[in-house]
């Protein structure tokens, strides 16, 4: 999304403003900061405008109307308040009926653009989106799950690549609380309801006219030294959009949700179609092994309150594999297999001392069986009684951690 | 609290209700058990205005928070976390708080101040004094739902100081029946809106009986001022409406108890129906907040330009009006979480309701015209309600128009679209009628200039703080958001600086008040020149109200034809002309 | 006039109170008191008839949503004692509206004996519905002279019985619980939760009601002592006697709803 972050930032301030403040362009550019991504979005937009005129001009026409009234007709000395009619039928009937119109038109065009935007077109592809506290995540129609990331500040958020000029029907559920999809530059948005399927279509143009067009690092060297990329350090760089140029649109949660609702961002990408293809393959799961699994896992769904470098909402990664912990109720246990397995499940059973459960209530539809396997790898990975998998003395968390402070 | 002050300085007045009955601790009985109307108006006025204060601090508190925008930065400390305890470790503690702030601003603006503020207050005092009656049609009921008042308050405070709430002050489900699983807070702040939800309903139905039944002889529907037509609808909206919040909220409060799973989608309930619930009643109290504050701008208006008022019939229909229509419309605030049809429905619907709105609005500037128009406070207040509630009405706009709520909904534009007509409308027009009967209530006039002054600082810092919004949510800034990215910073320090004028402009009218009541000059009994029946009872008015029963004898806005009652040109320079020639007129 | 109840007379008066009573000082008169206290009280009806309907709201909605939930559940329901409970609100509602006439034509006595009938008729209802309806379904329990337990004959177990056999245990028989408590092993539909939810929540505001309504009865019968109510003066009575033909209309509503219909 580019947004204009200054609003001083006018362009030409200086000699056409006259120009400028009647331009639609303009008003277009101070009110949504950028492009829409949708010839659909567009429309709303020029719905938007048209409202925003007709405000205006009821507005002001109401107001310069007080001010006169209120200058001519203010007190003063030896002037009484001069009689006039208190009621007139023609002119009341006059300003119910004009107003009645001007609202019976904005909602048949309101309307009409609506159901643009809501029925979805017979050759959308479908695919699967999911809302937890606090992220998202995309099943593809290749059943290959949405694993890149990027992040905004420091927080990761899950990156979304889809194809442009393709409509695409989200079949949406929550695994918890309501959430809903925000994707501005579309100007749509849908909640997303726990035990219910929502649906929402969104089709991309090309890049439109004012949009930024981004560049997929063409090496990995490349996305090393991009903060852009740099969720994608190691072998999570994809080869497959090497070069490849896409446009960049936040996905915000519009439905509060609860402490990190202000954090459930995610980045869609959307590339030239002709990429889509290979792009599908290349995150297809069979060929990862469960290393790579759990740590993509680990990123896109648990980072969120599991650090590997200190303590968050959730007791933190490093060394909790093989390790003996204490636990709410006074217990003691060894993070084993099973109990990881068991914690996951069952979260609410024994809780870490010092914490309070927040784990999204598991399902077979968050977390695979293959998931756990992996998570279990991961943590292996980064634990110091890991076995075989673990590292031989303090471990180096395997995607680029070690440069934090 | 300030009453036992204000009945202390009421002795100068003998006779009139603040004269204290005895000693301090007899006054002070006499205030907690009285039955009187203008008493537990007063009382509920400061408890109101006390609310209204610690709301607005937690405006504040949300406003200092958005000064910057909270994200996570890269070394993985975190900025901005204002809120936030020194030792937080995560980001997720920040959340929180904010969380906790915007739910409690949200809460208490709505449940304890905006929703009773206008008829619990200004309505009691003043409705029986202008139908001519002695009292309500049910005193002690009166003094019964100033405690509900008191007791639902005590609950919400009750939950403040135990750390306080996440909900929102939707208290949507799923959410709200599964956050903070091991605490009574989320209950006892439910519990705080049902039991205000009680006071509510008995105020309502105790002013709908007394417009009935207690009308002054030779006082017809159509010779009652507009604020009365303005607070008897808003009382029939509370009576209907509020029921269904009342079983909604109780039904909300089993779930978290016992887990009934009405709402609850993992037992096959429905938090949709929820929704449903909640916004039948939220959506006609809104109108509840604002047809009491459209009563005092249509009274304010036609006084301060001693004016007969516009459309007098259309303006009282309309209040009906809207009260009707308003309970048809409440789906425009799920147009994403229901289907395309019912959305479609509900937004046809909502411009419905748009249409008496923009006739009042109509009729009020028509009453301007050939006016003698002052520039007291009261009616420099209406005229910024004017210019605010134009605004906040003409957003709700893009938010009925099907397509563009798709992309508005809950975002920033809507939280400006509502400060604009809940602010902007409503608390602007408490000021207008506080500014209007101060002086009858007290029985003292304010400083003129320095309440004017800080009329203004009111309307430009309200504009710099939310006018800004709505290009934040149009840009994509969603609302309930602790942390946000940084493009939109620019605007939210905007607003945050203007959220610190509105204080400044608050302060000023706190001391105006005081400075009142302390030294302020004697009023006179009927300083701005009314003729609707207040202004014949005494300057503060007697306990009884009036010496005699008044007769209703003229129509509240016949400036053509009346003489004000107990008019004095001193407090109100009029040319002494128009007096003559409004006496020759009359009689 | 004479009365037909004896009373001590006030000092210096030898009328009963309703004959001194005043209307409050804003009022033009008696009469223009008890109408508008009736109004009033039509429009706080008017309020809890919305109340109650957000429970037909719920129970509409979700037997549009599970009908089969909806048509086991009402069969578990025993319409015997629904029925019962009915037609005993029906007739304590009549009492109810004998007693304000006799207070219009002075017949105290009969008056304050109607009412206590009335009392009666709502305890009866409360005791039904929880030691009849409550208690079994939620725990097990059988009253041990509850006529039902002849049908349970076989599955009583004699073991678990408690208070020297007051309370009879019928295995496989309690549990029906709302939601998460729900725990009635033969259930078939997924959704009996919500029913019994629904279930619980209806009657449990309406029992509420009624203690509530017997609340005012009960007040009316212990002024109506004190001879407070009158032909000229019985308000309260009016009232209270609108309170409880509306618990009444709001149980001849629930009664089909929950146990008729299948
Ligand atoms: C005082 C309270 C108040 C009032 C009076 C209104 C008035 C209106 N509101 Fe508002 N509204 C709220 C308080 C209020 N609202 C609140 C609190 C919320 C958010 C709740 C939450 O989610 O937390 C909300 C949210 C809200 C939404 C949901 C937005 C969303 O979440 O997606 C919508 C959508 O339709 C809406 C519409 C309207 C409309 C059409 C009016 C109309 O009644 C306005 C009519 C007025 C005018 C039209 C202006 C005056 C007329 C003229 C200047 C003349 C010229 C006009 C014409 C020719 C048309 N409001
Ligand atoms: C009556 C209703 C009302 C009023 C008056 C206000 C007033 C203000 N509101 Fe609020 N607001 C709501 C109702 C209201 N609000 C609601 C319902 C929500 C939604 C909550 C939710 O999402 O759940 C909300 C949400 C909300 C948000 C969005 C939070 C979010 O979504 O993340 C913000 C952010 O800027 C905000 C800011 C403010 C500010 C700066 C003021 C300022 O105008 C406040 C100024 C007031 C003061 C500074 C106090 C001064 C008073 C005195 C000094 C006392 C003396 C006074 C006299 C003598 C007159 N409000
Ligand atoms: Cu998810 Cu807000
Ligand atoms: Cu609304």
């Amino acid at each position: 999304m580019h947004v204009t972050s200054n609003i001083l930032n006018m362009s030409g301030l200086g000699d056409s403003l006259l120009l400028n403040v009647f331009g639609n362009r303009f008003w277009h550019e101070q009110w949504f900061g950028g492009p829409a991504a949708s010839a659909s979005a567009q429309e709303a937009d020029d719905m938007y405008m048209w409202l925003w005129w007709f405000c205006v001009a009821w507005f002001v026409f109401l107001m310069v109307l007080m001010a006169y009234f209120v200058v001519a007709y203010r007190r003063r000395p030896r002037v009484i308040a001069q009689r006039s009619a208190a009621h007139n039928v023609p002119l009341e009937l006059a300003w119910t009926i004009i107003p009645t119109l001007f609202l019976a038109y904005i909602f048949f065009r309101g309307f009409h653009s609506y159901m643009d935007r809501v029925v979805s077109p017979g050759n959308a592809v479908e695919m699967n989106l999911t809302g937890w506290k606090w992220s998202w995540k995309i099943e593809y129609p290749n059943g290959a799950e949405s694993t890149a990331q990027t992040v905004i500040g420091a927080r990761p958020v899950p990156v979304f690549y889809v194809p442009a000029e393709q409509p695409i029907k989200l079949r949406m559920n929550s695994m918890d609380v309501m959430h809903a999809f925000w994707v501005p530059d579309l100007r749509l948005k849908q909640d997303v309801i726990p035990n219910r399927y929502t649906t929402m279509t969104i089709n991309f143009d090309k890049p439109r006219e004012g949009e930024t067009v981004h560049t997929y690092p063409a090496t990995q060297e490349l996305a090393d030294n991009d903060p852009k990329y740099r969720e994608f350090a190691g072998n999570l760089y994809n080869k497959a959009l090497a070069g490849v140029e896409y446009t960049e649109h936040h996905v915000f949660c519009a439905e509060y949700c609860g402490t990190e609702h202000s954090e459930m961002a995610a980045i869609i990408r959307v590339i030239p179609p002709q990429y889509f293809p290979e792009y599908l393959e290349s995150i297809g799961i069979g060929s990862k092994t469960p290393l790579e699994i759990g740590q993509i896992v680990w990123k896109s769904k648990c980072a969120s309150c599991h650090n590997i470098d200190g303590a968050n909402t959730g007791p933190e990664w490093r060394n909790l594999y093989g390790n003996e912990h204490e636990y709410t109720d006074g217990s003691k246990f060894v993070a084993d297999d099973n109990f990881i397995r068991e914690s996951i499940r069952e979260p609410g059973k024994h809780i870490r001392k010092g914490y309070t459960n927040q784990m999204t209530p598991w399902s077979e539809n968050l977390l695979p069986e293959k998931h756990v396997l992996g998570v279990i790898e991961y943590m292996k990975s980064i634990s110091n009684k890991g076995g075989a998998a673990a590292p031989e003395s303090a471990p180096a968390p395997a995607t680029g951690e070690a440069e934090k402070k | 609290m300030s009453a036992a002050h204000a009945a202390a300085h009421g002795a100068h007045h003998g006779g009139s209700y603040l004269t204290p009955k005895g000693g301090f601790i007899t006054t002070v009985w006499d205030w907690m058990t009285t039955v009187d109307h203008k008493k537990i108006g007063v009382m509920y006025l400061f408890a109101i205005l006390f609310m209204f204060f610690l709301g607005g601090v937690a405006a504040l508190v949300v406003r200092t928070e958005l000064w910057t925008p909270t994200r996570t930065t890269e070394a993985g400390t975190i900025t901005g976390q204002l809120l936030a305890p020194a030792d937080a470790k995560s980001v997720a503690t920040g959340n929180d708080w904010y969380n906790r702030f915007f739910t409690l601003h949200g809460a208490i603006m709505v449940f304890m101040v905006i929703v009773p503020s206008i008829p619990a207050s200004l309505g009691n005092f003043f409705l029986p004094l202008m139908l001519g009656a002695k009292d309500v049609a049910f005193p002690r009921l009166n003094l019964l739902s100033w405690y509900i008042y008191v007791i639902g308050s005590m609950f919400a405070v009750g939950s403040i100081i135990g750390n306080g709430v996440d909900t929102g002050w939707t208290f949507y489900t799923p959410y709200s029946t599964t956050t903070d699983p091991n605490h009574w807070r989320v209950v006892f702040m439910v519990t705080a809106a049902f039991v205000l939800g009680f006071s509510s309903i008995l105020t309502g139905l105790n002013f709908v009986v007394t417009v009935h039944k207690l009308r002054a002889p030779g006082m017809g529907w159509f010779d009652m001022p507009l604020f009365v037509w303005a607070v008897y609808s808003s009382g029939v909206i509370q009576v209907l409406a509020t029921p269904v919040i009342g079983i909604t909220l109780l039904l909300l409060i089993f779930e978290r108890l016992f887990n009934v799973g009405i709402f609850d989608p993992a037992l096959g309930g429905d938090p949709v129906l929820y929704q449903h619930f909640f916004w039948f009643y939220s959506h006609p109290v809104v109108y509840v907040m604002i047809l009491p504050g459209m009563g005092i701008i249509s009274d304010v208006l036609a006084v301060h330009s001693q004016k007969k008022i516009f459309g007098y019939r259309a303006i009282a229909y309309s209040s009906l009006g809207i009260a009707g229509v308003s309970f048809i419309v409440w789906g425009h605030h799920m147009f994403t979480s229901m289907s395309e049809v019912a959305s479609a429905v509900f937004s046809g619907l909502t411009f419905l309701v748009a249409i008496p709105t923009a006739v009042k609005v109509f009729n009020w500037i028509a009453t301007l015209y050939k006016g003698s128009i002052s520039f007291t406070t009261p009616m420099v207040y209406a005229l910024i309600f004017l210019f605010l509630f134009s605004i906040g009405g003409l957003t709700g706009l893009p938010l009925g128009t099907l397509s563009t709520d798709l992309h508005l909904h809950d975002s920033y534009f809507v939280v400006a679209h509502f400060h604009y007509v809940m602010m902007g409308g409503t608390i602007m027009a408490i000021m207008a009628g506080l500014h209007h009967w101060w002086p009858k209530m007290f029985g003292r006039m304010y400083n003129q200039f320095w309440a004017t002054t800080a009329a203004i600082i009111v309307f430009i810092g309200f504009n710099v703080t939310f006018f800004t919004q709505f290009f934040l949510g149009v840009r994509g800034m969603p609302r309930r958001y602790a942390s946000f990215i940084p493009e939109f910073q620019d605007y939210h320090r905007i607003s945050t600086i203007g959220s610190y004028i509105l204080l400044v402009g608050f302060l000023l009218h706190l001391l105006v008040f005081l400075h009142s009541l302390v030294v302020g000059r004697k009023a006179s009994q009927n300083p701005w020149g009314g003729l609707t029946m207040e202004w014949e009872a005494s300057t503060p008015p007697s306990e009884h109200n009036f010496e005699h029963e008044p007769l209703c004898k003229h129509g509240p806005y016949d400036y053509d034809t009346t003489v004000p009652p107990g008019w004095d040109p001193k407090d109100y320079p009029i040319p002494a002309e128009n007096l003559r020639v409004a006496a020759a007129v009359g009689h | 006039m004479t009365t037909m109840n004896p009373q001590k007379p006030l000092a210096g008066e030898s009328l009963p109170k309703w004959r001194l009573y005043r209307p409050g000082h804003h009022w033009r008169s008696a009469d223009d008191e008890f109408e508008a206290s009736k109004f009033g009280f039509w429009l706080f009806l008017a309020t809890e008839v919305l109340l109650f309907a957000g429970i037909f709201c719920g129970y509409a909605i979700f037997r549009a949503m599970y009908p089969e939930a909806w048509a086991e559940g009402s069969r578990l329901l025993d319409w015997k004692i629904g029925g019962a409970n009915t037609v005993v609100l029906l007739i304590s509602s009549w009492t109810m509206a004998m007693s304000i006439y006799c207070f219009q034509v002075d017949k105290q006595k009969l008056a304050r004996q109607l009412l206590l009938i009335t009392f009666l008729g709502g305890l009866f209802f409360l005791f039904a519905k929880l030691g009849f309806e409550y208690m079994p379904k939620w725990t097990g329990y059988f009253l041990s002279f509850d006529p039902a337990l002849s049908h349970h004959h076989g599955e009583i177990d004699a073991a678990q019985a408690k208070f020297g056999g007051l309370l009879q245990f019928v295995e496989g028989y309690g549990g029906k619980r709302p939601g998460k408590w729900f725990d009635y092993p033969f259930a078939q539909s997924p959704h009996m939760p919500l029913w019994w939810g629904i279930y619980y929540c209806g009657t449990a505001i309406h029992a509420l009601h009624v203690i509530i309504g017997m609340t005012l009865i009960a007040r009316a019968w212990y002024r109506a002592g004190k001879g407070c109510y009158g032909p000229t003066h019985y308000t309260f009575v009016e009232c209270t006697g609108l309170y409880w033909h509306l618990v009444d209309l709001v149980w001849i509503f629930l009664f089909p709803l929950l146990y008729l219909i299948h």
